[in-house]
């Protein structure tokens, strides 16, 4: 179309259609005049010839309509049964339907589910008035320009000397044991400094925010509620105001409690919000460098984050003269709440982003290979319907129907993988340390997904249109319905991508294979104590109540005492930091190893009570284990694992020598001496996948603490938690009993990335697998359509057709072949960098990686079969019939 | 068929710009009357060829002093009709040759 009729074609609908009309109307007018001219030139009456003139018109009315119908602006009813036709042919193609449908539902769901968590992380409104006015302020070093966090005191000057906030405040997290009524609990809690919910602009629905006295430290014993605890634990009395909850056995007066839409801070800046509290800090000069708090402000109208940076900038210039030596280069750094919240998950959720835009532009490829593979064996239809009068436009509409439907029923299905996808999520995420709070499929998200739909099915769905409205009637008639004009560039291109698949699956699927391997043998490795049956469950003694160590020997030694007896308890104990939980290494130096540097040796320390070694099924090697009597009044001793007895006395006898704990208190300006009792079996204390860790053991009475864990074992460890807890209420209300769990389940979560990474990879590599065969399928179908006369040719010459069977076969497993060179060769980087990755992993081997050549030509096999068939079915009568 | 209506109006533009009634009447007379169609059937297709950009239309005065809208081919009709032109002969030898097998010696 020539730019001049485009124009006018523009302006028409401009103009709108009743113009058109009118413009029609007119020149059909002028039509019948003419012919009456002529008539009576003729020699006709003039009545005559005006009736002859309309005779010979037909029926204007008629003229009119039809002349209005080619119009473009398609009539709904042409839609609907562009549609219908659409689903008709799709539905006369079932395989074809479904094999392009799933493949667009893979690419769009995992587009899809990536946008929704990105949706929800990165841009979604945090619910705060004027949002884009609060900001966070982090510390940290100018030199290093890393950022930390920040003091209470430096928050106070720059609040007192800035001309930028309307409002600024510290916050921190805090876990308290909430007791008193019902079972005691521990929550994720909120401390924060004076103007808290001024920031946020939201303040308590009932009773009031903290007073700037509460604030000091010694008044700060209150509490604001969330509206969900407060139903959740206090039945939502109104009453609470004004009374006093247990938190940490410290009673708190309840003055406020936030209204029910309230939201707390992003999950990426706080643990949680069940309460606050005020951070009780008071303004010190020596505390300018304790660096343990958060502070989050709110711009007066009219100021931004970089005049605010410039602001505090300058007070930090202050204070560093002030105070040169604690302030030396601080430095802040102001930043959008909107825009950091969703901070340490951007890298993560771009390059997912970028993986799933890449799997949907793969999809598309392949199914624009299939369409292309159909339309050419469509070429009669179009050729015909063209030839009955159907414009190049209709046509192209009846295409794009026909993508439009594919690529809608792929993203119907996408949008409820997304949907699993994404509470998968969130279901994950706490265990993966981070927490997403609400991620689902929301307006926005159909909305890309909509668009999303849109737009792929105008990428894929482009050249298979356009090559089905260049069907014409003589050629696609002459020549049996194929299309020779076959594009060499499009082939060559589509064969690269299909090679590029099969280079991806072979990779992924090598990786993945890894993976299961390694967690496999996983499952198999001895942790060094035995996970069946065991129960753990942390205990936390408020330390304002258990300020002395015998009351904690007291009330734990109850604890035993009472949980041992209670039914189907084999034995019970008492562990500080029990394997699976995290590192704490204590340094030791053993005596007459002078040698042995200070700190060198630090190996994982357990404080434990008798039973622990019997109770946790670890094998004694060697000596003794602790008894009662290994109390405060007895001797001091310690039991080593094997390695660490290797390591501090090699190739000698561990029991009977001495070693040094520099966590007992000094005696006359000396580390006491612990006798080595015993040599136990060495256990792997991060997990299956870390390696053993050197251990000491030493008697809890000798070392008590305030926080221990229970280890029961037990016949079922889930279901005897409730007797516990009645044991625990009955010696202390104020007791919390949390991270309850069996050790297997332990276990299992402590492989959990693991799995993860091994699900994904497996998921992806699956994926890539059908892509591929998908690829390759619509490539060879393509080929085959367009190559039929040839094998018919072939045929006619003598070719059986197990001959050509064989040359499609031969065409597909040559791309198999190319893809599965470069694979072999990525696999093999890939697979070394998962293992660099995921410390432990296998690296790859000739086995696994022939395995998963094997696994892929297979499957490329079956896809080129039914391709190849076609083409051994060629039939030389009809095709030199045609010719 | 639509197809040749298509064509006839093309080859009828060749020659310069003609009128709706005018076209009806050359085709009436080039064909033979072999192709007599209503001329109301003329309008269609004229909107779709318009639509395709192949032609355009531009309101003017007949010979004998009449409004009336004429039409003129656009240089990607022309090339059309060259490429259909070429297809509809060796489509219309092949048939004859179908039909009248003797003549082909």
């Amino acid at each position: 179309m020539s730019w001049k009729s485009a124009l006018a074609r523009g302006l028409g609908f401009v103009r709108g259609n009743d113009a058109r009309s009118r413009d029609l109307q007119a020149e059909i007018r002028s039509h019948i005049e003419l012919e009456t001219d002529e008539n009576i030139e003729r020699g006709l009456d003039p009545v005559e010839a005006r009736r002859a003139a309309f005779l010979k018109f037909g029926n204007p009315q008629l003229a009119q309509e039809s002349s209005q119908a080619m119009w473009s602006v398609p009539t709904l009813e042409s839609i609907v049964s562009d549609f219908k036709y659409g689903f008709r042919m799709l539905k006369n193609a079932p395989l074809f339907s479904a094999v392009a449908i799933v493949t667009l539902a893979a690419g769009l769901g995992s587009s899809i589910g990536v946008f929704t968590v990105a949706n929800a992380v990165l841009f979604r409104k945090l619910p705060y008035p004027d949002l884009d006015r609060i900001v966070l302020m982090w510390g940290g070093d100018r030199k290093t320009g890393e950022r930390g966090q920040v003091s209470f005191t430096d928050t106070e000057d720059i609040r007192s000397r800035n001309r930028v906030f309307a409002a600024i405040s510290n916050y921190a997290d805090w876990t308290p044991t909430l007791s008193g009524q019902g079972d005691p609990e521990r929550l994720a809690a909120t401390q924060v400094s004076n103007g808290f919910f001024d920031v946020l602009g939201i303040k308590p629905s009932i009773g009031r925010e903290f007073t700037e006295e509460e604030n000091i430290d010694g008044n700060d014993n209150v509490v604001i509620l969330s509206h969900n605890l407060w139903t959740r634990r206090f039945n939502a009395d109104p009453g609470i105001i004004g009374r006093t909850i247990l938190l940490n056995a410290v009673p708190h007066v309840v003055v406020g409690i936030m209204p029910e839409d309230f939201e707390t801070l992003p999950s990426t800046l706080v643990q949680g919000g069940e309460l606050y509290r005020p951070i009780g800090e008071s303004y010190d000069d020596t505390q300018r460098r304790a660096e343990h708090l958060r502070a989050i402000a709110r711009l007066k109208p009219g100021f931004t984050s970089a005049q605010a940076e410039a602001d505090v900038e300058r007070i930090a210039r202050e204070l560093e003269s002030e105070h040169p030596k604690e302030e030396a280069d601080i430095h802040y750094s102001i930043a959008s709440l909107q825009v950091d919240a969703g901070h340490e998950l951007r890298p993560s959720l771009t390059i997912l982003g970028w993986a799933a835009a890449m799997l949907l532009l793969i999809a598309c490829a392949n199914v624009a290979g299939l369409l292309l593979a159909r339309s050419n064996n469509r070429q009669k239809e179009f050729a015909m319907r063209s030839a009955l009068g159907a414009p190049r436009s209709r046509l192209l509409r009846q295409a794009f129907t026909e993508s439009l439907i594919l690529a809608t029923l792929g993203g119907a299905i996408g949008i409820a993988i997304a949907e699993v996808a994404a509470r998968m999520c969130v279901l994950l995420a706490p265990k993966l340390g981070s927490s997403l709070v609400k991620v689902s499929i929301d307006t926005t998200s159909l909305a890309f997904g909509g668009c999303a739909v849109l737009l792929t099915s105008i990428l894929f769905g482009l050249a298979p249109a356009l090559q089905s409205a260049k069907a014409n009637i003589s050629s696609a008639i002459k020549q049996g319905g194929q299309n020779k004009e076959v594009s060499r560039g499009g082939q060559r291109f589509q064969s690269l991508i299909v090679i590029g698949e099969f280079v991806l699956a072979l990779t992924l699927l090598t990786v993945a294979a890894l993976l299961v391997q390694t967690f496999v043998s996983l499952q198999k490795v001895d942790v060094g104590f035995r996970p069946e049956r065991k129960l753990l469950m942390n205990v936390w003694l408020p330390s304002m109540k258990y300020k002395k160590p015998e009351q904690q020997v007291q009330f734990f030694d109850e604890l035993i005492r009472r949980v041992a007896h209670l039914p189907g308890v084999k034995s019970a104990a008492l562990v500080q930091n029990p394997p699976l939980g995290n590192f704490d290494g204590r340094a030791i130096l053993p005596e007459g190893r002078a040698d042995i540097p200070q700190n060198l040796l630090s190996p994982q320390a357990y404080f434990i009570t008798p039973d622990y070694l019997q109770t946790m099924e670890i094998p004694l090697l060697q000596g003794r284990g602790f008894s009662a009597a290994d109390n405060e009044s007895g001797q001091l001793v310690a039991i080593v694992s094997q390695s660490l007895a290797n390591r501090m006395f090699p190739g000698q006898d561990a029991v009977g020598r001495k070693l040094q704990l520099l966590s007992d208190k000094k005696i006359d300006g000396k580390y006491p001496s612990r006798v080595i009792v015993g040599v136990v079996g060495d256990i792997r204390h991060l997990g299956p996948d870390a390696r053993v860790t050197p251990g000491l053991y030493v008697p809890f009475r000798q070392l008590p603490v305030t926080w221990m864990s229970l280890v029961v074992d037990c016949e079922s460890p889930s279901a005897i938690v409730p007797s516990i807890r009645g044991e625990l209420r009955t010696i202390d209300r104020d007791v919390a009993a949390f991270k309850i769990s069996t050790y297997e389940d332990l276990l299992s979560d402590s492989l959990l990335i693991r799995k993860l990474a091994m699900g994904l990879i497996s998921t992806f590599g699956g994926m890539a697998l059908f892509l591929a065969a998908v690829g390759l399928y619509g490539l060879l179908s393509y080929g085959v359509s367009v190559r039929m006369r040839e094998f018919g040719v072939r045929a006619a010459l003598g070719a059986l057709p197990a001959d050509l069977v064989k040359l499609v076969l031969r065409s597909g497993l040559k791309l198999v072949l190319l893809g599965g060179l470069v694979g072999i060769v990525s696999s093999a980087v890939a697979g070394r960098f998962a293992a660099s990755v995921i410390a432990g992993t296998i690296p790859p081997d000739v086995l696994t990686i022939t395995t998963s050549f094997a696994i892929l030509a297979g499957v490329a096999v079956l896809a080129s079969l039914i391709p190849a068939l076609a083409a051994g079915r060629a039939n030389p009568a009809s095709t030199l019939r045609t010719e | 068929m639509q197809g040749t209506l298509d064509m006839l109006i093309l080859r009828t533009l060749l020659l310069g710009p003609v009128h709706g009634h005018g076209i009806a009447r050359a085709i009436e007379q080039t064909s033979d009357d072999v192709l007599d169609v209503d001329h109301g059937s003329l309008y269609p297709a004229l909107q779709r060829l318009l639509q395709e950009g192949w032609i355009t239309a531009e309101w003017g005065v007949s010979s004998n002093n009449r409004k009336a809208k004429f039409y003129s081919l656009t240089r990607s009709g022309r090339a059309h009709l060259r490429k259909e032109t070429s297809r509809w002969e060796r489509f219309s030898r092949a048939i004859s040759q179908i039909l009248n097998p003797a003549r082909q010696e």
